[in-house]
């Protein structure tokens, strides 16, 4: 044991730390390597964590933040109901409940207790989405269920490994009622392998350093992120801020659904009040506790100093009420399987709205606000073999005060990345017509919003696919902020062999919503187009320098006449350049400060 | 006389390490780096080593002008040519952010300009059949499209980046695109990405090919002002450079390749710190080069340095090119301690650079940087810096150091050791990141210090890792140079194809084998290797579902069904080591072929030290240590220590151009070759991990 | 009013939730039980039953979707 320093000093805390988020890391490298599902190896759709033993979290590493606040909760709750006393060395215990603090039931969470010299020393967990869940609909996405049975098979608080041994009834139960048992065989293995190796690295920690003094330093750690956290409270306004926004439809009816949020800062406290949010959907755009968890606390993250060290500490000055029964709190047995991809990001955006009055430097406008899910599955005419996939798209950000919205980016619940065209194409029988930015899509401003993407994808012979979406703004624009307009909204379309133009699915198989729909059966020389949002824009667009706006034009992220009808800066064509024209500008612009008419900005 | 001569153009530095390999005689030069024209500080060096043209037998430079370029984003003006529809794929990237919570962020700029993606009228699927055939018309579109651009500024060096979807499956289009543009526009240097990057995914290989483009003309120019020069000098042997790969090629060859310049002075010291872990009888080695602004970690386990085809020069930014696998993070010398908003103390990743420099350095620098503590601990002597060329200002150290002191309360000294701590800490991180990560132990490894400041903190960091023993090679600020002067001529070859393990073909693996060995041994006559090529083979497999590759070695002789189940056994073992458990029975996917062929340079031997028995200090100081607070360290010269010395710490040994730290209780050693070699290190308690689980068996 | 915990009792196969009448969050197994006059109000914790004194019943007052389960 090297010669123990103060637990506090701030040196060694900063070791620790560093030694403690290193863990959660190599976690999830070791899952990101050997999952099975591209969900996890590439879109890194999970989250690795450290707990002590009184379930509080000590550690985090970066991947997935639609986790971030849900794993508190179901790590500690998970640990309070089975009690400390019911764990066991070689144990691991898995749920996938979204009532007991999950996200969808898409994600499952596993725990393993970490002994050391025959005493319980905390947890180590992950939480991963595994594409293919059972239920109605393949991919985990049952866009118009209205109850959690068609979500798929929930497995409530239960022990998948007992003493280091398989619990064979259970894995043969769950790989009985996924469509790919296979991906689940290997996605399972690489979760519970990555906390095998927690174990060790926590073990080799603290044969280093000793209990005593990891406990020490954590508690510290803890009280320092909670000081800070407060700190930065601390700075912003007192007041109540209030924002709503609005999930178009639910699959399940056309109703929308409104989300509402009023942020009370006091001193160094913030509540986020959901409770004047509508009841409970009837389909699946529910937000869970843990969604609304996870949203709360990542808008927030997005204002505050971002090397604040995430464990229980920084969350603890921050309150959620979110009544159940409500779109914020779904009950039992309300679905939710959107709540995690569609709602999150609408909700991140809410806060943001909400504290832009607040922090109007810190914040940004709408981004996207749709993962765009679009899953796919049927049997590979090359292999004979079933496969199912869960894609997205990313959409543009929105504008801020100092720069504009950086273009195609996943959603804010998430840091995945794209699956490329080769990868997809090797993969799947489809052939891609063209993936490429959307020129227009950008919500204007003085900082303008990022551009979405437009993919065309064409179903090679002799496949034939089902498929399933859950979208949203396809309605509802992204907002822009103090002056900025909206974006353009997202969409899915297809156009059946010999069709010449693309119409929703609502038009073609006559789903309830054209944004969420399951089970409709495409085949070959059908092109699906899948398009995503771009980001609202910030700051009135008439202020927008004129270079910018040329340069825009120029490089084809605008068009000529949105520069002049939204911007007020008339060019012209000079040997094949653009060039402003100053005076035309100058009219144009004087004419639109008189006028103001913008679409729907706040 | 005929000597070998290494010389590598660093950021600050330009070194020069020259061996007559009979005479067993070693030069040594150092100049201040000329970024505005890097070729000058070469021939500085040159003149300034003494050694006469007429003697050099063989010239091999490691050169950071293509990296340069890129960080300062001063490359060509790239024109990228793709499939119709997919221009934007540069721009679109991955998706993903740097940071989760950062809306500051904005996203990297790959080089080139939108309006500058032209789209081609082709297409070819996953099998490389033609979809969309490539027509006449859709080339003389793209000519004027071209034609356009290449009248706009006048002067600009322009260069042609052409990356077609699935161009790994047949390069048959972009070869037709290739011969087109060369008739057509023949001054203009172009980037095809079947041969830069023959791997799937179109935007790290579209990326590749587009920094290969963006770095050929200045890497022309460099070489062709090189190649003046050294004629003026009437020095006829031909030259190379280092590539990223650690190997070499004829500088006739760099203007071709200009992305495997990237990491051209970077690896040559994982290269040198292989070499003298082989002489110091190890073949796991941590090697360690820690320079003004930033410290190059890399790992050579089982006698071989590891790849990536993973290297960012930026985030997102990656390049798709086989690469040592170093890395490189922003701490060194210069790199500036702070406070951030929690109050802890940080240092780095912002460095003071040379200019105005850590605040000894009396250039105007306040900040306290990593140099300033170590001068304020008594590790650094202000009046022999350099060999005295830069007399350092301890009272600006003290001064600057003070400053974080006061908000940190802690007394200066305490201060001091903290930041060195945290510093240490970052270096400890990277390194924990090339091997832990990648399932090797660092305990079990070597450490093998490079650069002005690593042999100084190689002894904290050590302790902090749990490594049990350091080597200090003889000239440790040069080692980059040397490691040039090692580097084999190595050409590489892939081909990427999905197999699965229940349908492989032995013979036509076999067959492939063969001919991409065929091709890259061709390219090392024609880089003027005339012996016996060293073969390596790998295949790059994983389970059947998962979605990245290991590479594994194939065993020697040809491909059969045998050799194929040792290769998957192989996997399964490195599996486990690396995840902790493997899949008995689980079907596999073959992905990328990969060979290497190796043309091995004469190997180099250093003079031997004269003998001796008991060094002499030439004089002592007071140093601060943790565990003692401030206490009598003897100081040496290196010069002074001959083979066979041996003393005990604490102890400083000072050279022209670094300084070692031995700290009380531990050992050095002198070896024959010059090497210091530390041991007697407390690293520490720690048992060996535990054995991995094997999930597929019954227990 | 005097809060007091009490343990939750369920049966081994029922996995039904309860949730915080202020929060909403999930309950596993201590329940923070606090009785007034006309009804007796579960909550997480006694800084539930705090907040809901001081923020929640000002804003609100009691209302049909806050009553306890």
């Amino acid at each position: 044991m090297t010669s123990a320093t103060d637990p506090t000093d701030l040196t060694t805390l900063s070791v620790i730390h560093n030694h403690l988020v290193n863990i959660c890391r190599e976690m999830g490298t070791a899952m990101m390597r050997t999952a099975y599902s591209p969900i996890f190896n590439e879109g890194l759709d999970f989250s690795c964590v450290l707990f002590n033993r009184d379930g509080e979290m000590i550690a985090q590493a970066e991947f997935c933040p639609a986790q971030l606040g849900a794993i508190l909760y179901t790590v500690k709750w998970s640990i309070a109901e089975l009690g400390l006393d019911s764990f066991e060395e070689g144990d691991v215990v898995i749920h996938n409940d979204p009532y007991r603090g999950g996200c969808h039931m898409p994600e499952h969470m596993v725990l393993k207790p970490i002994f050391y010299e025959g005493e319980l020393f905390g947890f180590a967990a992950n939480i991963g989405h595994v594409a293919e869940i059972g239920g109605m609909a393949p991919g985990s996405f049952a866009a118009t269920a209205t109850d959690v049975f068609q979500e798929g098979l929930r497995l409530p608080l239960v022990k998948i490994m007992r003493r280091g041994e398989y619990v064979h009834d259970l894995w043969k139960l769950v790989l009985a009622n996924h469509r790919t048992p296979r991906n689940t065989w290997g996605d399972f293995h690489a979760m519970i392998g990555s906390l095998h190796i927690a174990e060790r690295r926590v073990h080799r920690l603290l044969d280093k350093y000793g209990v005593a003094f990891i406990n020490a330093a954590c508690r510290e750690l803890m009280n320092h992120a909670e000081r800070w956290m407060r700190e930065e409270i601390r700075r912003m306004p007192d007041g109540e801020y209030a924002f709503e926004d609005v999930m178009e439809d639910d699959g399940a009816t056309e109703n929308p659904t409104h989300f509402r949020v009023t942020m009370v800062i006091r001193g160094d406290e913030i509540i986020a009040d959901w409770s004047r949010s509508d009841p409970q959907a009837r389909g699946i755009v529910n937000a869970t506790f843990g969604v609304t968890a996870s949203a709360t606390y990542n808008a927030i993250f997005h204002v505050t100093d971002k090397n604040i060290p995430h464990n229980s500490g920084c969350y603890r000055p921050i309150k959620i009420i979110a009544p159940p029964g409500t779109c914020v709190n779904v009950r039992y047995p309300g679905p939710s399987v959107a709540g995690n991809t569609e709602s999150h990001p609408r909700m991140v955006d809410l806060i943001l709205g909400a504290l832009a009055e607040a922090v109007p430097e810190r914040v940004a406008a709408a981004e996207g606000g749709t993962s765009c899910n679009f899953l796919f599955g049927g049997v590979h005419p090359d292999t004979n073999q079933y496969y199912v996939n869960y894609h997205f798209e990313g959409g543009g950000w929105g504008g801020r005060a100092f720069a504009d919205g950086n273009s195609a980016l996943i959603v804010p619940n998430g840091n995945c990345r794209n699956t490329p065209v080769e990868v997809f194409e090797t993969r799947y029988p489809f052939l891609t017509q063209w993936y490429r930015l959307v020129q227009d899509s950008c919500g204007p401003g003085t900082h303008r919003g990022g551009l979405g993407t437009q993919r065309v994808i064409e179903v090679l012979p002799p496949a034939e696919i089902t498929v399933s979406a859950v979208f949203e703004r396809m309605k509802v624009s992204p907002w822009g902020l103090f002056g900025g307009g909206c974006a353009n909204n997202s969409a899915i379309l297809i156009k059946k062999r010999g069709d010449t133009t693309f119409r929703t699915f609502k038009e073609v198989y006559h789903t309830t919503s054209p944004a969420k729909f399951v089970n409709c059966v495409v085949s070959a020389g059908d092109q699906i187009l899948l398009e995503a949002p771009g980001g609202g824009g910030y700051g009135d667009p008439t202020q927008r320098s004129t270079e910018a706006v040329l340069r825009d034009i120029t490089q084809g992220f605008i068009s000529a006449d949105a520069g002049r009808e939204l911007y007020g800066v008339v060019t012209r064509r000079v040997d094949g350049r653009h060039e402003v024209d100053v005076d035309a500008t100058a009219a144009q612009r004087a004419k639109m400060s008189s006028t103001a008419a913008l679409p729907a900005a706040r | 006389m005929s000597y070998r001569v290494g010389i590598d153009t660093g950021g600050t530095f330009t070194d020069l390490v020259a061996v007559d390999v009979a005479a067993r005689r070693l030069v040594v030069a150092k100049r201040p780096s000329t970024p505005a024209a890097p070729q000058r500080a070469v021939f500085e060096a040159l003149d300034g080593c003494g050694i006469p043209p007429e003697d050099i037998e063989f010239l091999i430079l490691g050169t950071t002008i293509a990296l340069n370029a890129v960080h300062t984003r001063t490359g060509a003006r790239v024109l990228y040519v793709t499939t119709a529809g997919f221009e934007d794929v540069p721009f679109i990237q991955r998706l993903n952010r740097k940071h989760h919570y950062d809306l500051q962020w904005i996203k990297p700029d790959p080089f080139c300009e939108r309006r500058d993606c032209l789209g081609v009228a082709e297409r070819v699927d996953k099998n490389g059949r033609v979809v969309v055939p490539l027509t006449d018309e859709a080339l003389e579109r793209l000519g004027t499209a071209v034609a356009q651009r290449l009248s706009e500024e006048p002067g600009r060096p322009v260069a042609i980046a052409v990356n077609l979807l699935f161009s790994y499956a047949t390069p048959v289009h972009e070869q037709r695109i290739a011969e087109f543009l060369a008739e057509r526009f023949p001054a203009v240097p172009v980037s095809l990405s079947h041969n830069v990057a023959p791997i799937w995914r179109e935007y790290e290989r579209g990326l590749t090919t587009i920094i290969d483009a963006y770095a050929k003309p200045l890497v022309g120019r460099f070489v062709r002002e090189v190649d003046h020069e050294l004629a003026r000098r009437r020095v006829t042997v031909p030259w190379a450079v280092m590539k990223s790969n650690g190997g070499n090629m004829l500088a006739a060859a760099a203007e071709s390749q200009p992305v495997q310049l990237l990491l051209s002075g970077l690896a040559g010291g994982i290269i040198a710190g292989k070499y003298f872990g082989d002489r110091a009888g190890s073949g796991n080695v941590i090697s360690l080069d820690m320079g003004g602004t930033s410290t190059d970690v890399g790992v050579v386990a089982d006698g071989e340095y590891g790849y990536t085809t993973e290297y960012q020069v930026e985030w997102g930014l990656p390049v798709a090119a086989p690469f040592i696998d170093l890395t490189t993070i922003g701490a060194g010398g210069g790199s500036i301690a702070w406070i951030d908003n929690g109050g802890f103390l940080k240092v780095g990743p912002q460095s003071a650079g040379a200019d105005p420099g850590p605040a000894c350095y009396d250039r105007g620098g306040t900040e306290a940087t990593v140099t300033d503590a170590n001068v304020v601990l008594g590790r650094v002597d202000p009046r022999f810096f350099l060999g005295g060329d830069l007399p350092l200002h301890p009272d600006r150290a003290w001064a600057a150091v003070d400053k974080i002191a006061a908000r940190v309360g802690l007394s200066v000294e305490a201060a001091a050791h903290s930041i060195v701590a945290v510093a240490n800490e970052n270096m400890a991180d990277a390194i924990r990141l090339v091997t832990v990560e990648r399932g090797l132990d660092p305990r079990e490894f070597d450490l093998v210090a490079f650069g002005g400041a690593g042999p100084l903190h190689a002894a904290d960091l050590a302790e902090a890792i749990g490594i049990r023993r350091i080597i200090v090679p003889p000239h440790p600020g040069l080692g980059s140079a040397f490691g040039a002067l090692l580097a084999d001529l190595r050409v590489d070859r892939i081909w990427t194809h999905g197999y699965r393990s229940t349908d492989l073909d032995p013979a036509r693996f076999e067959e492939r084998f063969n001919e991409m060995t065929a091709s890259a041994v061709q390219d090392l006559r024609a880089e003027g290797f005339d012996g016996t090529p060293l073969l390596l083979r790998s295949i790059s497999m994983r389970y059947l579902g998962q979605n990245y590759e290991q590479d594994i070695p194939v065993p020697p002789g040809t491909i059969s069904s045998a050799s194929l189940r040792e290769v998957m056994r192989r996997f399964d073992r490195q599996h486990e080591q690396f995840y902790g458990y493997h899949i008995a029975g689980e079907t596999m996917e073959f992905i990328h072929f990969k060979i290497s062929a190796i043309g091995p340079l004469p190997k180099v031997d250093l003079p031997p030290l004269p003998s001796q028995e008991t060094p002499t200090a030439r004089t002592v100081r007071q140093v601060y240590f943790k565990t003692s607070g401030r206490q009598d360290c003897p100081v040496y010269r290196r010069a002074d220590l001959g083979a066979g010395a041996r003393l005990r710490g604490p102890a400083l040994i000072e050279e022209e151009n670094s300084v070692t730290l031995v700290h009380p209780g531990q050992d050095l050693d002198v070896t024959r070759d010059g090497m210091l070699v530390i041991t007697g290190i407390d690293a520490g308690a720690g048992g060996r991990a535990a054995a991995g689980n094997v999930m597929g068996e019954q227990r | 009013m005097a809060g007091h915990w009490e343990q939750r009792n369920t049966d081994w196969w029922d996995t039904t939730v309860l949730n915080c009448s202020l929060c909403g969050q999930m309950i596993p197994r201590d329940i923070w039980v606090v009785e007034a006059a006309s009804e007796t109000r579960l909550f997480c914790g006694p800084d539930c039953e705090r907040l809901y004194l001081e923020y929640w019943l000002p804003k609100y007052g009691a209302s049909q979707r806050d009553a306890s389960p």
